[in-house]
């Protein structure tokens, strides 16, 4: 993934057809609001923002209402060429929750249009206007040595500023967005410059120092323009090129990123922006997988990479928990074992009363994230949903499309800078209210009730685009198979630990069956996932199973069906017509006690010491259609 | 890339830029004569060339541009 903030980083990929999207939305779907903020959460270049743009201007001009968007008319005053911005808004302000109407005044027309009340951009009735000039418009593009000289241009430029603000005021009651000024990389004195009052560094300092009064003084709106040139670099920010030949105030790449901000200024003055962080946990909070690593394995804290790179993502929640954002959790894990960090880990920032709503459990997790919205007694679209695993976030994505899901890279280092520059929590205001407010949502780390909607998972993973290989144990895997025998505690049936030497012994020949299973599916490829050891019984026509384990990364995939219709193509070519499971309860693998009944298993006993067995009966076996393509490719030589 | 394979990736971004899966350009193409290229088309086709071919294109030439031809020797240019 790019890391540059140009190519919006945090927003998933459009797909290939996303024109032909645009054109088919239908002005009749009642939904056509959602799917029009859906389309617009991706990382669009110009073109396609512009298509989306048209479409949405084709369904305002047949009325269609698009809720849940909120309709915003906004007037913009250009001091330069603004047209390629202008196209690009309508969809980055969707993206923010906002169905954008846009008038725009003539570039450089400014002044001209802020005082008559019948130009266009007045006329129009706006809900707020953008005065869009940089310090250029503002005069403040030459040094002016003399201190008396430098002060009144910047004097100047406020009147300027202040005198169009009032205008805009007296004739639309509604507020003005003023921009922060970028300073341009040409330095006069080079280091000095910030100790003559004159520069053109010092007078921008001086002008964005000063326009925080400003805005409480008229009542405006700041936009941080110079924000976001100091993201992506002030080199990268001014093209001199295309300022000369078209009179583009900033430069064309920085476009996207431009209107993505000011999409989500806009969403905040309509109170869209969002108000809960809902975290995954492992190897989102932490490092490592704690139901199968355990307390002392997960890596979090000081002392290595990793474990900073968590740290900082733990910081950055803390610090978004103390200006008022309510943090919550929802993790695919045993409750018990997702808490033990939160309560016996010495490195973990976070704790459990941190934590407002805390969902761990092995459901699916958009119905944990309706769960927590519930509980919090907020809507969908104020979340935000913080996950390394790309199927968890396509998942969330597709059944709750207004819940914002940052992309993320494989590199947890990434983490914090991704979700803090994606901009999903902008505030107009800032007030002890808000730091009080987590505080009423009591944040006790309670369960909420799921209620379990029927989703069709069918469509979803078959969307996942799985393929699934099965092999017998073999020399190439063993060393993977061994580790999965020793370390997996969650998805494991028995807990039974075999050394790499035992797992040698089975393969060749001291088990009657052996299976080793990998997946991979469009996002990622999971390497090996599943293992099954089995055994002939006395009455030989009977296997029991040793061994069954899974990776808990690939639940909810009906990988354990396809194991089991693996296996039963094998028993049946053997003359096999029983299999006996056999389940150890441990205090770590309660998931999986209902594994065999769910796969159509009948109970036979439960022994003295808790263990259970199962009998299923292979004749009766009827193969069902599951979601995998079967892969053929096999680079690591573990079909042979 | 061929002069046939620049020809098409600049119809490609043209396409996209006009909305307009109809366009077909050849080298003598002029801008003036294709519905849609109006001068801010033109800092669009400008922009979205340079970044899809990953290049940056000089000031002059850019002004002195008038038919598909010239972008195409153009971006030979740049690339070569």
């Amino acid at each position: 993934m790019s890391q540059s903030h140009t190519e919006l980083p945090w927003l998933p990929q459009a797909p290939d057809d996303f024109r032909q999207l645009c054109k088919a939305l239908d002005a009749s779907d009642p939904n056509v609001g959602n799917a029009v903020q859906q389309l617009a959460t991706h990382r669009l270049s110009s073109a396609q923002a512009r298509s989306l743009g048209k479409s949405i201007k084709r369904l305002q001009n047949a009325d269609v209402a698009l809720a849940p968007l909120s309709p915003l008319k906004l007037s913009i005053l250009p001091g330069g060429t603004f047209d390629m911005v202008i196209e690009t808004l309508p969809a980055a302000a969707a993206r923010s929750g906002i169905e954008l109407s846009v008038c725009a005044a003539p570039a450089e027309q400014v002044e001209q249009s802020a005082y008559n009340p019948q130009s266009d951009a007045i006329a129009f009735s706006p809900d707020v206007t953008l005065i869009a000039v940089d310090h250029r418009w503002l005069g403040l593009d030459r040094p002016s040595l003399d201190p008396a000289v430098s002060n009144a241009k910047i004097d100047s430029a406020y009147d300027r500023l202040r005198d169009i603000v009032r205008a805009i005021s007296d004739s639309t009651g509604a507020p003005a967005i003023v921009c922060s000024l970028p300073t341009p990389p040409l330095p006069l004195f080079g280091n000095f410059d910030g100790r003559v009052a004159g520069t053109v560094r010092q007078m921008i300092v001086e002008f964005n120092a000063r326009l925080h009064d400003f805005c409480t003084e008229t009542g405006s709106i700041l936009f941080e323009v110079a924000m976001i040139a100091e993201a992506i670099g002030t080199g990268q920010w001014f093209d001199y090129r295309m300022y000369h030949m078209y009179k583009l105030p900033f430069a064309s790449e920085a476009i996207p990123l431009y209107c993505d901000k000011l999409g989500q200024l806009l969403g905040a003055f309509r109170g869209k922006a969002r108000k809960c962080l809902v975290l995954d946990l492992d190897n989102t909070c932490w490092g490592g997988v704690i139901g199968d690593d355990g307390l002392a394995s997960i890596k979090i804290g000081p002392g290595s990479a990793e474990g900073e790179s968590f740290l900082a993502i733990q910081q950055l929640a803390l610090d978004l928990k103390a200006r008022g954002i309510i943090l919550a959790v929802s993790s695919k894990n045993e409750d018990s074992n997702a808490r033990q960090p939160f309560l016996e880990h010495p490195d973990m920032l976070l704790r459990e009363n941190d934590i407002a709503v805390f969902q761990a459990n092995w459901q699916d997790k958009p119905s944990n994230i309706e769960a927590i919205a519930e509980t919090l007694n907020i809507g969908l679209d104020a979340l935000v949903f913080l996950d390394d695993n790309a199927a968890e976030r396509a998942q969330v994505r597709a059944a709750l499309p207004v819940v914002a899901v940052p992309e993320l890279p494989g590199d947890p280092s990434l983490f914090p800078a991704l979700l803090a520059s994606a901009g999903y929590f902008e505030a107009l205001s800032f007030s002890q209210e808000d730091q009080q407010r987590v505080e009423s949502y009591k944040a006790e780390a309670k369960r909420a009730e799921i209620r379990t909607k029927s989703r069709d998972l069918g469509d979803y993973l078959g969307s996942l685009e799985m393929q699934i290989s099965f092999a017998p144990f073999s020399a190439l895997g063993r060393p993977r198979i061994a580790q999965l025998v020793n370390k997996s505690n969650q998805f494991n049936l028995t807990t039974r630990r075999y050394s790499e030497k035992e797992i040698e012994q089975f393969e060749n020949g001291r088990a009657d069956f052996t299976l080793q299973v990998r997946l991979s599916d469009k996002f990622s490829d999971f390497g090996m996932i599943g293992v099954i050891i089995a055994h002939e019984t006395d009455s030989k026509n009977a296997w029991e199973i040793d061994v069954w384990l899974m990776s808990c990364r690939v639940l909810g995939r009906r990988v354990e069906e396809a194991m089991l219709a693996q296996m039963v193509a094998s028993a049946q070519e053997n003359g096999v017509t029983t299999l006996i499971g056999c389940y150890i309860p441990t205090a770590k693998n309660a998931m999986v006690s209902e594994h065999y009944i769910k796969l159509g298993f009948d109970f036979a006993e439960e022994q003295a010491d808790g263990t259970q067995l199962f009998r299923f009966n292979v004749p009766a076996f009827e193969a069902g259609d599951l979601p995998f393509s079967f892969a053929i490719a096999d680079p690591e030589g573990i079909l042979e | 890339m061929t002069e046939e394979e620049t020809l098409a990736k600049i119809t490609e971004v043209v396409r996209d830029e006009l909305d307009d899966d109809d366009i077909v350009l050849t080298r003598d193409s002029r801008a003036d004569e294709v519905e849609g290229w109006d001068s801010l088309a033109h800092v669009r086709i400008v922009v979205a060339v340079e970044q899809s071919l990953e290049t940056r294109f000089e000031m002059n030439d850019i002004t002195e541009l008038q038919t598909v031809g010239e972008l195409i020797d153009l971006i030979q240019r740049s690339s070569g």
